[in-house]
């Protein structure tokens, strides 16, 4: 998959992962990694944007075993962006699926 | 891969990043391998779900450079070297060639008033005076390129 596109739809996953309920990295990254098969890694550089965009906040906080973890927040304006990428994201499938549905009648 | 080799690759590729922006980074991958351990998992195995760390350090760099955080010289200084000895050359063309222009200028001018004493024509005066002109005009903007030039290079050089 193109990687520009696949980077704005790993935004809209990571937000509305974090509507439910705060979540730290590992968290994060190993559920966005498996289902939707990126590498690890760059969950962490989106993460950390996602932040410096202030559409998250991290936190620490003590886990039962071992150190501190860090934990992400989704901000007032990190639900609004969610929306607006929701939003969007229905728009374009509803016009993939009529160009699909036409072109393969 | 093993962990620790993962960890000073990333460190490394992050070179271009503030210090403590590093090592939060490094932080946030040290928690990660700490809980895939605690999932059960080797350290082989974590850093080959995590990929590059190269493509990670790429992110995170790329991201600070978009966002204005970090100058593009600092990531390819040799590069900016280079477009800085291209303004140089410009200076070593431009200077020479307003010098010369400035001093055809001042040649004319007496060449001109010579011929003007004796030849009482008033085309020729027209002509002397835009032909000076326009000789010293070409002179000064060959010294607003050298200037600009000069300006650009030490600019470029200096950050």
């Amino acid at each position: 998959m193109n990687t520009q596109f696949k980077k704005g739809v790993l935004e809209l996953c990571a937000l509305t992962l974090l509507l439910s309920g705060d979540r730290y990295g590992y968290e994060l990254a190993d559920m966005l990694g498996k289902k939707m098969t990126v590498a690890e890694g760059t969950i962490y550089p989106m993460l950390k944007r996602l932040q410096n965009d202030g559409y998250f906040e991290s936190y620490l906080r003590e886990s039962t075993n071992g150190p501190a973890r860090k934990y992400y927040r989704i901000t007032q304006k990190g639900r609004e962006r969610q929306k607006v990428l929701r939003e969007q994201w229905d728009i374009f499938l509803q016009q993939v699926d009529s160009l699909f549905q036409e072109a393969e009648k | 891969m093993k962990k620790a080799d993962f960890l000073n690759e990333l460190y490394a590729h992050l070179s271009p990043l503030p210090s403590n922006e590093r090592k939060e980074i490094l932080n946030d991958f040290r928690e990660h391998f700490r809980e895939g351990a605690a999932a059960g998992k080797s350290e082989e195995q974590i850093c080959a779900e995590l990929g590059s760390p190269f493509e990670c350090a790429k992110q995170y760099v790329g991201d600070a450079i978009v966002e204005g955080r970090v100058q593009e010289r600092q990531r390819r200084k040799g590069f900016w070297t280079d477009i800085a000895i291209f303004n140089l050359v410009q200076v070593l063309i431009a200077l020479p060639l307003s010098v010369g222009l400035f001093l055809a200028a001042g040649l004319m001018c007496v060449i001109f008033a010579f011929i003007i004493s004796a030849v009482h024509s008033t085309a020729f005066i027209v002509f002397a005076v835009s032909s000076t002109l326009a000789v010293l005009i070409a002179a000064v903007f060959m010294l607003l390129a050298a200037i600009d030039g000069l300006r650009s290079a030490i600019k470029k050089i200096n950050g």
